[in-house]
């Protein structure tokens, strides 16, 4: 036995999960059959000897001080696999949502505090305190150089706050702050398909760590400040760069916080699928024919099993086929909507459980070594980044990650020589512009 | 209801519950349309490899009822059929019928197998779950009644190009016929049942289980076809991907069951766990010891009669493994093999590899029986079952309809044929009085006697079109049986079963004064009784005949030894002629039966049987022991759905008493029971003095009772009670409930223990609705309910489903740490007990305890038992003659049980088996006087020195020792009893039994011949 | 290897599963060899082993018994005995000489046609290869069998044994099933010795050492045997032979 008896009061108190029902009315918090079929397919249980099951049994025991302060709940990253299998469809995630909250704000991860409260420092939204103007000052400086040093995109554009743009692209912090080059390949896709797009210098920040934090103010002053933006642009789609949570922040907050907005919320796969099908997209895997790399895809579960399902997942294959070749897709087991999460979700990059999320990540770093895949395609900037990691950590970078705009711009032919910092020495020069 | 009533009624679904329904309507006077969607009737029952508890065969018991639904007279098959709707009330219905095209012509077709064979479209055999592969020109599995063919039109070439007709060239009977269309027919029936089963769950939709991905991820359904000796495999134990037999196999419990999410089901289906526990069972028998098996299962429902002792001996004994662990994912381990990945209690993940996963897919209701229920007007609940209640549970929301099996809600064999014979007398009860009006008897003209009579035998050997042609040579055997000894006629014929050449069977009966006849045919398992008919028609005795097996199992089996088949059908064809000319007429057994009904116990269940019967026009005497009518159910407030109880009880009990053809004696004890089916005569003791009924049946409803307990503090802590106390002791005292704040249930005190190691199954749903009434009266009362397997089956899983939502609180305990109670220093009560989910214990106040104790037989069951001589099971139940097929029957005629005495169960299943007594009873007492198979044992008297090892060897009370003045003992065949085994011919050290028709000197003849060469 | 001998099989199938096994064989077209004859019995527990011994009198090589498997008898039980008779057919077999090789007891159920032609199969072969029996030289040991298992004590006793193993004697004791067997074996030894030493003396009268000479029984056995019989008035003493007596059946 774990610990000493448990001596229930004859009195009941009201007790957190009494609470969180209230909160999360359609949660079937208290169905539990303990099945444990959710603890067997959660990769964060035995975590700080804790499992989804055993977190809602304390929960429903009513042992609400052993609940609070646990650190577990930093751990989990509320991928929804647990729920995902519960025959009860019990919302485990909000439960572990409105525990992160027992936690006082201020002792809560510092990495996600610090994030969300630099989000919520002005209104551009960012999670590395961007100001806006700085926004502007790198989208203008990176757009002149690619028109200045890459021949045939003298035209390209990157439309910031253009009234009646169809699209409203927001924009993760990482690229303007610290890889600007990476911004590139998208533009050029977007220029290709001729799309109306634009950034906003409010709101554009592509991420949402008050989320993380359990912070709903925080997280609704985010997505609030979004769509407000995009709305008052006329804009008709709310597009997010390859980014899984904050494409989920926006898409549940809207509903959590009931934002009225006829925007249609939109992961950014659906439009690459969509263009292809239109022939707007002239990819081509003919580069890939004689060279036979391998790759694989990474389902961010913000995206997939969270967000728009199998469907979505499909055109994340569709579009990865159509731009390596069918023959040289290899497909992860379980994948799609029972895919693993990566372990960089939930705000665990920046929890300071390093080695906890590390071990999370066995099993998707265990199925990619199974695919012998050498890049991992992954639409989501945190799975982008756990993946990178894990392929260092365990596997000494047997594998690399790959954001889907640089592999679409590579069977293009359209990735320059300075946009290929994930790519391999394999794909250092496949492909290349010709000029 | 209309004054016009017909005496018919159309059974829709020829699975178990049909056939059931159909037969015993048929066989009490009533006309039958069975209607079957498929080509040929059996259902899911004839995929089924062997049925729990006791893994008897599928086929095996299945097989005599559809020959016997085949054969009936007064049961008429519409197979390729549906109803496309009914028109009209209760007693007067009309119902159309579409019946598709079988472009075969059953008339002629005499299932060679001919057109099979030449058919050359291949297509998936969804008999063998898609395994094997049949022809567009099939029968969809050996055993099928009709054994027909049929063109399956939708692979059929001829319809997809316009060319082939193949199957027409080459059939020797000119059975096919491209011509055949659509037919509408419409027909008037008095009542209609509906018997349309379930279809199992397809979990391609669960991405999670791999199935359909994962080639060794099958369902139950499949792997009942990979064991089945006649299955894709021979019962070969491989697995579908590489045919390896596997080493080691999972099942998954609850696919598709006891899920809420969409494209799953809420409910339980009640049969999976056992299904589970036998197929591991079988399994293990097929491949070894070596054979590994694992079910990973959440609760484990073990509820039915012999289902915990087969779970206990599977895990104790056999060494299946149960994990209780529901699965989140099946991985791929390697192109074979599989990993699951499950959660301990422990807190332990534990991963393992198996070779081969087999999902225990539930039941649902597919698309077409809604729309079906839908066309029809009768009302089915969310789940899709037809709607019912529980004090009419066969009886559908549309007068006149009924219902039957998994239809009316998940639930296994014995429970399907107690509704169908339940819906039997349902609909005998509502068109009692058009009885025998539309059913015929055949009748046969006088035979002549024979005896003394020097043999004149007729041989008729039969080609089979080139079946048994193509490979022995007929005309040889033919002329070499005009050889044979008192052989006066020999003759060679195409098909010896058509209707033409009965005609000449007739013929040269009469013509050539034969008294005795052989034919050498296909086997006498099908086609006996159809000679033995001709022979009656043309005045013999139908014991006169004897059949030489020169197909089945000779031609077929001897294809490429032509030579030795002909020699072979020769000598069978001896063996015949010896053992015909010792045969004997033998004359019929007619017993007269009184048509009076004795019903002991009038709870629910024998006053459930008593109103049917009543109602169906029999004189009854009802028998109760209390003062009261109502039994146990006077104290139960709710049926599982909720409806209350004692209205429906009240009325009930003013039915039967009103009733002008039931007699009720109440404080009223059986002194004895003497006499044998048709005919018992029974003393009856009550205040008034002492009755003797004479009567022609007996149903035992003599019920039972709940278990005495001294544990947890019972009977030394006024807070702590059983079953229904408590609620009565808070209705007397609704302060003690107002001011308490905490009350426990504690499941299985005394059930599944050592010394009672059956399930009482129904205590899980009533402290479970015990523990709703109590949330719903004081929600903030916490409610704790601790249990072993929470077995809420089938649709009463909502209710624990409901349970939970409302906050009830369980907690599981095993057998070897039980909860511990003791008295607090306030004088309330102190629960301590292990939570395996925190793996800690919890020490809970709670202010009273309720105890579901043990559901226990009656005293005085055993005296009954003994006074009819009927068995008791190891728990002090009756036993039934058999578990599956005859679940309210014993092997002595005359004799049927129903309600608790048989087993623990809810109210709704004991009018269920009330009804289902009634309707097993009233076709025995429908009768003036029943014919009983004349094939029996006889005594030489002159040789029987009294040992009595006859008596002791014989298990239907039929043969006993008598008393003869002067000669000590002397054995004695009891006829109406005897079934003709002739275990007691073998075993008599003196010699001096005999049986008849299979007489020493009879199978001496046949083997003498067989040696003669 | 002699391949030119076709034994003579002699089969009982009981109606309800063997030779509803059989007959799915033949719709199945299984094929097996065809030296095999089927007489079909409701259950197999109408067989008397009295009908097996008479088979290989006759000219069958082998008996094939096919019933249910226990537990799906159609009469409940009737297959345990048949178990139990087929046990005791097969020690007497062994004591003979002739061996229990000659019989087979197969259960197989409606469905188990593969089973059922298998089995077929490999009995016809273990025949094949036994040789066909040679009855001129068993005639006394068949004699004696039919004579042994015609006696009330061999058939009170394999009759009673579930009686007394299973359930309980009138003393309410049961009785142990090894201790049973050891019973069984001394009563089927002690009753084929003086089966055989009653078919001798039934044609001709004998002395004891012409009697151990035939039965192949050492002669103090013969002794004790013969006593036996005296006593149950089923042998006497026919005079002398100078001073070696002759024994013969009771008249």
């Amino acid at each position: 036995m774990s610990e000493g008896i448990i001596k229930i009061d004859k009195q009941k108190t009201s007790t957190f999960l009494d609470k969180v029902k209230e909160i999360v009315p359609d949660g079937n918090l208290n169905l539990c059959l303990t099945c444990g079929a959710c603890s067997s397919g959660c990769p964060a249980t035995g975590l700080e000897n804790m499992d989804p099951r055993k977190f809602l049994r304390m929960a429903a025991m009513g042992l609400d001080d052993e609940i609070t302060g646990h650190p577990w709940v930093w751990m989990c990253t509320m991928c929804y696999r647990c729920t995902y299998a519960c025959p009860m469809n019990i919302n485990i995630a909000a439960l572990v949502f409105e525990a992160r909250k027992l936690w006082p704000r201020e002792t809560r991860p510092k990495g996600i505090l610090g994030s969300c409260n630099m989000a919520l420092r002005n209104t551009s939204g960012s999670a590395m305190g961007t100001p806006e103007e700085d926004f502007r000052f790198v989208v203008e400086d990176m757009l002149e150089e690619v028109r200045a040093d890459q021949p045939g995109w003298e035209e390209l554009q990157a439309p910031i706050d253009k009234q009646g743009a169809h699209f409203f692209l927001s924009q993760n912090s990482r690229e303007p702050v610290t890889e600007p080059e990476e911004m590139a390949p998208l533009w050029k896709i977007l220029h290709l398909v001729g799309a109306d797009w634009t950034y906003s210098t409010t709101g554009w920040g592509g991420e949402n760590y008050c989320m993380f934090l359990a912070d709903d103010e925080g997280w609704k002053k985010i997505t609030n400040t979004t769509l407000q933006t995009a709305m008052g642009l006329g804009c008709k789609v709310y597009l997010n760069t390859e980014c899984g949570h904050s494409t989920y922040s926006v898409y549940a907050g809207q509903k959590k916080f009931k934002i009225e907005t006829e925007l249609e919320i939109a992961p950014m796969v659906k439009y690459y699928a969509q263009w292809i099908r239109e022939g707007r997209l002239k990819v081509n895997s003919d580069w890939n024919k004689d060279l036979k790399i391998k790759f694989t895809v990474q389902d961010p579960c913000n995206q997939i099993r969270k967000g728009w399902g199998d469907t979505l997942a499909d055109e994340l294959r569709f579009v990865t086929m159509a731009c390596v070749g069918e023959e040289n897709f290899i497909d992860t087991y379980p994948n799609k909507s029972n895919n693993y999460c990566c372990g960089g979700g939930g705000g665990s990059l920046q929890n300071g459980y390093k080695d906890a999320r590390f071990y999370y990540g066995r099993l998707k770093h265990a199925q990619i070594m199974e695919t012998g895949a050498p890049y991992v395609i992954t639409p989501c900037h945190n799975c982008h980044a756990q993946i990178h990691e894990l392929g260092e950590h365990f596997g000494g970078g047997k594998y690399r990650s790959l954001h889907l705009w640089t592999i679409i711009a590579l069977s293009l032919g359209i990735l320059a020589e300075s946009e290929r910092t994930y790519l391999g020495p394999d794909l250092a020069e496949v492909n290349l512009p010709g000029y | 209801m209309t004054e016009n009533v017909i005496g018919s009624a159309m059974v829709v679904g020829g699975g178990i519950g049909g056939i059931q329904s159909a037969l015993d309507l048929a066989n009490a006077g009533f006309f039958v349309y069975l209607v079957e969607k498929s080509p040929a009737i059996g259902g899911v029952m004839s995929a089924l490899d062997k049925t729990f508890p006791t893994n008897d065969c599928s086929m095996c018991i299945l097989s005599p009822k559809l020959v016997e639904v085949g054969r009936h007279r007064n049961i008429r098959l519409l197979t390729l059929s549906e109803v496309e709707s009914v028109a009209g009330e209760a007693g007067n219905f009309t119902v159309t019928v579409r019946e598709r095209p079988r472009y075969i012509d059953v008339e002629k077709c005499i299932a060679c197998g001919k057109c099979a064979e030449k058919c050359p479209r291949k297509v998936k055999n969804e008999f063998n779950q898609g395994f094997s592969e049949r022809k567009a020109a099939y029968v969809p599995y050996p055993q099928a009644v009709p054994l027909k063919y049929a063109i399956d039109a939708a692979h059929c070439i001829y319809f997809e190009k316009g060319k082939c007709r193949a199957c027409e060239k080459f059939c020797p009977t000119g059975a096919v016929n491209f011509t055949q269309t659509e037919t509408l027919h419409h027909i008037d029936v008095g009542a209609v049942i509906l018997s349309p089963g379930f279809s199992p769950y397809n979990p391609a939709g669960v991405d999670r289980y791999g199935y359909g991905v994962l080639p060794n991820v099958i369902t139950s359904m499949e792997f009942e076809r990979i064991l089945s000796a006649s299955g894709p495999f021979e019962g070969h134990l491989v697995r579908p991907s590489d045919h390896q037999e596997p080493q080691k196999i999972a099942w998954l419990q609850c696919v598709g069951s006891r899920d809420i999410r969409e494209d799953a089901h809420g409910y339980c289906s009640g049969i999976c766990c056992m299904a589970a526990i036998k197929e591991a069972l079988v399994a293990m028998e097929h491949a070894g010891s070596g054979l590994d098996t694992a079910i990973f299962y959440m609760d484990m429902r073990t509820h039915g009669k012999g289902f915990e002792q087969t779970f206990n001996q599977a895990r104790e004994v056999a060494g299946v493994r149960f994990v209780r662990a529901r699965v989140h994912s099946i991985e791929p381990a390697d192109s074979h093999d599989l990993k699951i990945t499950c959660f301990l209690d422990s807190g332990e993940l534990h991963e393992e590899i198996f070779n081969l996963v087999v999902l225990s897919v539930g039941m649902e209701i597919s698309k077409e029986t809604r729309q079906l229920a839908e066309k029809l007007g009768v009302a089915v609940d969310s789940d899709g079952f037809a709607a019912t209640s529980g004090f009419s549970p066969v009886a559908t929301s549309r007068p006149g309809v009924f219902v039957s099996g998994a239809f009316a809600g998940p639930k296994d064999i014995p429970q399907t044929v107690v509704e169908a014979s339940a819906a039997a007398s349902a609909s005998a009860a509502l068109l009692a009085q058009a009885r025998n009006r539309l059913t015929h008897e055949r009748t046969y003209p006088d035979a002549m006697p024979v005896s003394g009579q020097t043999p004149r035998i007729g041989v008729f050997v039969c080609h089979c079109g080139t079946n048994i042609a193509g490979i022995v040579d007929v005309p040889s055997v033919r002329d070499y049986a005009q050889t044979l000894p008192d052989v006066v006629f020999a003759t060679n014929n195409l098909f010896t079963c058509s209707q033409d050449t009965q005609q000449s069977i007739r013929q040269a009966i009469v013509e050539h004064g034969l008294n005795r006849v052989v034919v050498a045919a296909c086997t006498p398992r099908t086609h006996e009784p159809l000679f033995q008919e001709t022979l009656q028609e043309a005045g013999l005795n139908p014991y006169l005949f004897e059949f030489a097996n020169i197909r089945d199992q000779n031609a077929w089996v001897h294809q490429k030894n032509p030579e030795a088949a002909t020699q072979k059908a020769r000598d069978l064809v001896r063996m015949a002629v010896a053992r015909v000319s010792l045969l004997e007429a033998i004359e019929p057994l007619k017993i007269p039966v009184n048509p009076v009904a004795l019903v002991i116990g009038a709870g629910v269940a024998g006053m459930s049987a008593a109103l049917n019967l009543a109602d169906q026009g029999f004189e009854i005497w009802l028998i109760e022991r209390e003062s009261q009518l109502g039994g146990h159910a006077r104290q139960v407030r709710q049926i599982w759905n909720n409806e209350p109880v004692q209205p429906l009880l009240s009325c009930l009990i003013e039915r039967v008493q009103n009733h002008e053809s039931i007699h009720c004696l109440t404080g009223a004890e059986i002194t004895a029971i003497d006499g044998f089916v048709g005919n018992f005569s029974t003393k009856v003791q009550t205040h008034q003095g002492l009755h003797t009924i004479a009567h022609g049946a007996v149903i035992l409803a003599t019920g039972g009772q709940p278990l005495q307990t001294t544990e947890y503090l019972c009977g030394q802590s006024g807070r702590v009670t059983t079953w229904h106390e408590l609620e009565y002791l808070f209705d007397q005292y609704p302060e003690k409930l107002a001011s308490a704040t905490g009350i426990a249930f504690i499941q299985c005190v005394g059930s599944r223990e050592p010394e009672r190691p059956y399930c009482s199954r129904i205590c899980c749903t009533a402290s479970v609705q015990g523990a709703i009434r109590l949330k719903e009266k004081k929600p903030e009362l916490r409610v704790v309910i601790f249990y072993r397997d929470m077995r809420t089956f089938g649709q009463r899983e909502a209710l624990y489903q409901k349970a939970r939502g409302m906050g009830v609180i369980f907690i599981r305990y095993s057998a070897e740490d039980k909860p511990v109670v003791e008295v607090d220093a306030q004088g309330g009560l102190l629960i301590t007990a292990l939570d395996p989910i925190l793996d800690r214990r919890l020490q809970i106040p709670v202010d009273y305890l309720n105890l579901a104790t043990a559901i226990v037989p009656t005293e005085g069951q055993k005296q009954i038992a003994q006074m009819l001589k009927v068995p008791l099971n190891d728990d002090g139940f009756y036993l039934e003659a058999h578990v599956k097929l005859r679940p309210v029957d014993f092997s002595t005629d005359g004799v049927f049980v129903c309600g608790l005495a048989h087993y623990p169960k809810p109210i709704e299943e004991s009018v269920a088996q009330g009804q289902a007594a009634a309707s097993r009873a009233s076709a025995l007492l429908v009768k003036e006087s029943i014919d009983i198979a004349p094939i029996v044992s006889v005594v030489d008297e002159s040789r029987c020195i009294g040992c009595g090892l006859c008596e002791a060897s014989c298990s239907f009370g039929a043969i006993r020792l008598k008393k003869v003045t002067g000669k000590g003992y002397r054995a004695e065949n009891i006829s109406a009893l005897c079934k003709g085994c002739g275990v007691c011919a073998a075993a008599c050290p003196q010699q001096a039994i005999d049986m008849k028709h299979f007489r020493e000197t009879q199978i001496l003849a046949a083997l003498c011949a067989g040696a003669a060469a | 290897m002699e391949t030119s001998f076709q034994p003579k099989i002699l089969a009982f199938l009981c109606n309800w599963c063997a030779y509803a096994g059989a007959d799915l064989a033949g719709v199945s077209r299984l094929q097996y060899p065809p030296n095999i004859r089927v007489i079909r019995t409701m259950c197999s527990g109408r067989v008397d082993p009295l009908f097996a011994i008479r088979a290989l009198k006759e000219g069958f090589d082998g008996v094939f018994v096919g019933g249910c498997h226990i537990g799906d008898c159609h009469y409940q039980d009737g297959n345990v005995y048949t178990l139990k008779r087929m046990d005791m057919l097969a020690r007497l077999l062994d004591i003979s000489g002739i061996g229990r090789k000659r019989i087979r007891l197969v259960w197989a159920s409606a469905a188990e046609a593969q089973p059922y032609a298998d089995s077929v199969t490999d009995f016809t072969a273990s025949i094949t290869a036994s040789g066909p029996l040679d009855r001129s030289r068993q005639t006394l040991a068949l004699a004696g069998l039919s004579r042994a298992l015609a006696t009330p004590r061999l058939r009170w006793l394999v009759g009673i044994d579930r009686q007394v193993t299973e359930r309980s004697n009138v003393y309410h004791e049961k009785t142990d099933t090894a201790h049973f067997q050891r019973v069984m074996q001394e009563a089927v030894e002690t009753e084929y010795h003086k089966a055989m030493i009653q078919e001798i003396i039934s044609q001709a009268p004998a002395n004891v050492r012409e009697l151990a000479e035939k039965t192949g029984l050492p002669v103090y056995t013969v002794s004790l045997r013969l006593n036996d019989l005296e006593r149950n008035a089923q042998a006497e003493l026919r005079g002398h032979e100078g001073r070696t007596p002759r024994f013969a059946a009771a008249a």
